[in-house]
């Protein structure tokens, strides 16, 4: 599956992409939500992972993009810090699929890629 | 005109401004005539020059600063490219528990220099906020190898409290009990902000044993602060062992406000009886607290406790909480005393009174209502 994982924290982004590859992703990266937007039209993203705060675009504009852009369904996982339920509730009205809360499990994160992943190929 | 023939500036300016002219420049033609300064050339040449030098001075300290920054930013950026593979590896790792990790040769070598210890802490700080399960066990792992809790505990002996706020989250994020009574020690620290730092991190610690820090504690809790104590300890069953019975007598007004706020928080009924105490404390923060902690507990005795308590009050806004927490907290047997308050001459006790007597008339739909007032 080709995801696109968006998240301003460079090393927590890089260990996301080497866990998910390690599970024979192919992974896209992107630091902030503009370049985002821009690798998700550039590209044929099968899934979305973003987090919600981010610079210049935020997650949730993410989401909007991709759920208003696109026939295909693209899942998309929203990653929220503590605390940010208000946010959450926002995301699913958008149209998020899944969410996770920081800190997260790696291994928590990619069963859950995995569920979407069983899913999109039935 | 004394200075008729003196090539020059007219300055028109105060007295005071012109004696502090001839204060700072002695030597230097400054003529005084009424409201006239009049400054020769010589003098508005060696300003520039003055200001010049100053100019180049400013200007190298700033590129000097600049640099510096750069040349360490750079250093950092080496160091992270250098050592997050290996962070990676570990986090991702499925280790157990008394595992210690691999440490490749060039890991080894770059971790020699304390910059790179920095560094890592820094990165392993980052990536524990983001992550739990075996990664995050995977990170306090390496930071115990490595022993990065020095680097820690030697934040704490800075007098910079900003430095030493970050040994103190270091050490509580990375669960160092071992170290919790170099974190105690802080608790009561004369600095606000290592104080409150310190307090939290021994929270984060040791839970509620951690609030020990109450028996000796000289100043005020914030608001702001008993909140973020409240969020630290909100998922964690109260006990009469832990030492809330004391904090409820403290001679600190704010320990015994935090106590009713975490008994409310709690719905810790256990704490009724003391609650009701605290309602006839001489402070009225502390009467405040009470009354809204047993909002947070409905029952008849409560009503029953608050109902007694208004006669005695002698606060009127103490009183109208009372009428306003009546509606969490009572019920249709409560309505004949708010009828008589209903029935009082004070505009806003009635006003009160009225709302909440609409609140429980509403809640308690048809059920019928007492004549007499309890």
């Amino acid at each position: 599956m080709k995801i696109l994982i968006a998240e301003d924290e460079p090393i927590l982004l890089k260990t996301m992409e080497l866990k998910l590859k390690r599970d024979g992703h192919e992974i896209i990266t992107a630091i902030n939500g503009r370049e985002a937007i821009q690798l998700i039209t550039d590209n044929d993203i099968d899934m979305v992972i973003t987090d919600i705060m981010m610079p210049y675009t935020t997650g949730l504009e993410i989401l909007g993009f991709v759920k208003s852009s696109f026939t295909k369904r693209i899942p998309v996982i929203v990653l929220s810090a503590m605390g940010q339920e208000n946010v959450v509730v926002e995301a699913f009205r958008l149209g998020a699929d899944d969410y996770i809360t920081k800190p997260f499990s790696p291994n928590e994160l990619s069963l859950r890629v995995m569920r979407f992943s069983t899913m999109l190929a039935v | 005109m004394p200075f008729a023939n003196e090539p020059g500036v007219h300055i028109y300016k105060s007295n005071n401004f012109s004696k502090l002219f001839q204060l700072f420049l002695p030597g230097h033609k400054i003529f005084l005539l009424n409201n006239i300064t009049h400054i020769s050339t010589r003098f508005l040449y060696g300003a520039i020059v003055f200001f010049s030098f100053l100019t180049v001075i400013l200007v190298s300290g700033i590129l000097i600063t600049v640099l510096r920054k750069k040349i360490m930013f750079d250093k950092r950026s080496m160091i992270v490219r250098q050592l997050e593979d290996w962070i990676m590896e570990v986090v991702l790792e499925n280790a157990s528990d008394n595992q210690s990790f691999f440490l490749p040769a060039a890991v080894s070598l770059v971790l020699k220099s304390q910059l790179a210890k920095r560094v890592l802490l820094r990165k392993l700080m980052e990536l524990k906020k983001s992550l739990s399960g075996v990664s995050g066990d995977n990170i306090q792992k390496v930071y115990s190898q490595l022993n990065l809790q020095e680097i820690s505990l030697k934040r704490l002996e800075s007098k910079y409290w900003h430095v030493k706020a970050r040994g103190l989250q270091e050490l509580a994020v990375m669960h160092q009990d071992a170290y919790h009574e170099k974190v105690f020690e802080l608790t009561n620290n004369k600095d606000t902000m290592v104080r409150m730092e310190a307090q939290i991190s021994i929270v984060r610690l040791k839970g509620y044993s951690g609030l020990q820090f109450f028996d000796t504690l000289s100043y005020p809790l914030s608001e702001w602060h008993q909140l973020n104590l409240l969020s630290l300890l909100g998922h964690l069953p109260l006990s009469n062992e832990d030492g809330i019975l004391s904090w409820l007598k403290s001679f600190n007004l704010s320990v015994v406000q935090f106590s009713l706020k975490l008994i409310g928080e709690q719905h810790a009924v256990e704490f009724h009886d003391e609650v009701i105490n605290c309602l006839g404390h001489p402070e009225i923060i502390v009467r405040r607290e009470a009354i809204l902690c047993l909002g947070q507990m409905p029952s008849q005795e409560a009503a029953t406790a608050l109902k007694a308590h208004y006669l005695v009050e002698p606060d009127k806004n103490l009183q109208m909480i009372v009428i306003q927490i009546l509606r969490k907290t009572g019920s249709h047997l409560d309505l004949p005393f708010l009828h008589i308050l209903q029935n009082g001459e004070d505009l806003d006790i009635k006003l009160v009174a009225d709302r909440s007597v609409l609140y429980l008339q509403k809640i308690n739909g048809n059920r019928q209502i007492p004549v007499t007032a309890t």
